[in-house]
């Protein structure tokens, strides 16, 4: 609850959901989407100092 | 399924309303509770209206609209203004928001649109209209949806903030409702005439 990134953690693992509940029931990976918010995801840890988070 | 993401979606939701708290204090709590309104204020009138897509029949409802729906923008909001604080430094729910703060908003509420539209569309608890065009399963006028709704609020949030007491509750209500039934009936109309 301290981290100030934690909203952005949940989504990381709504992300990791959707990686795992995809394939096995739907038989697809929806990569696009995926991709491009992993991408601001990491922008944002490259960026923030790790004492800051 | 459904349930399952809804039930997931709602405990996220309600782990971001306490981070909130617990970093912006009673600032915080009102941000959520306004957002709360302004998502329950812009679904319900697409569900009652018939405006841009339909919903399955789920299992959290709040009224006419699904509960997932209600919250989703203030989760999603919430997580545009943590990431792009974290980018300028500054954190657009206490400050003012910079041009600069509602663009990267802005740029993340977009991306957003490309990770949850595909899977709406995959599981079917969102049917936009026949016709609807779309690229990879998201919808072109989420593109323009998800940031219009993020900007104009964050916007207004940072002006009326600067009220107190019952004024800031009377107008905040008032810009709110304006906001929801601008939004989606404004977005209905370019989705027509643009043939989108």
């Amino acid at each position: 609850m301290n981290r100030p990134d934690l909203p952005l953690l949940l989504l990381a693992v709504m992300m990791a959901i959707g990686a795992v509940i995809e394939p096995l029931f739907f038989d697809t990976l929806l990569w696009p989407g995926k991709l491009a918010l992993l991408s601001l995801l990491v922008i944002y840890w490259a960026r923030k100092p790790k004492s800051e988070i | 399924m459904h349930l399952f993401i809804e039930l997931i979606t709602l405990l996220f939701f309600l782990i971001t309303v306490a981070h909130a708290v617990r970093h912006h204090g009673r600032e915080g709590a009102l941000f959520f509770a306004t957002l709360l309104y302004l998502g329950g204020a812009r679904e319900t009138l697409v569900a009652v209206m018939r405006w841009l897509y339909g919903f399955a029949p789920l299992n959290l409802m709040l009224g006419p609209a699904p509960l997932i729906g209600a919250i989703i923008w203030g989760y999603s909001i919430y997580a545009a203004v943590v990431w792009a604080g974290g980018i300028t430094g500054r954190s657009p729910l206490r400050d003012h928001p910079t041009a600069n703060e509602l663009s990267l908003a802005a740029l993340f509420m977009i991306t957003l649109a490309c990770f949850y539209e595909p899977i709406l569309e995959l599981i079917g608890m969102a049917k936009w209209e026949d016709g609807t065009r779309r690229t990879w399963g998201i919808p072109w006028i989420a593109l323009i949806g998800y940031p219009t709704l993020t900007v104009p609020f964050l916007w207004l949030w940072g002006r009326l903030r600067q009220l107190t007491g019952i004024k800031r509750f009377l107008v905040t209500a008032a810009a709110m409702t304006l906001l929801a039934a601008g939004h989606a009936a404004g977005l209905q109309w370019l989705k027509d005439g643009l043939g989108w």
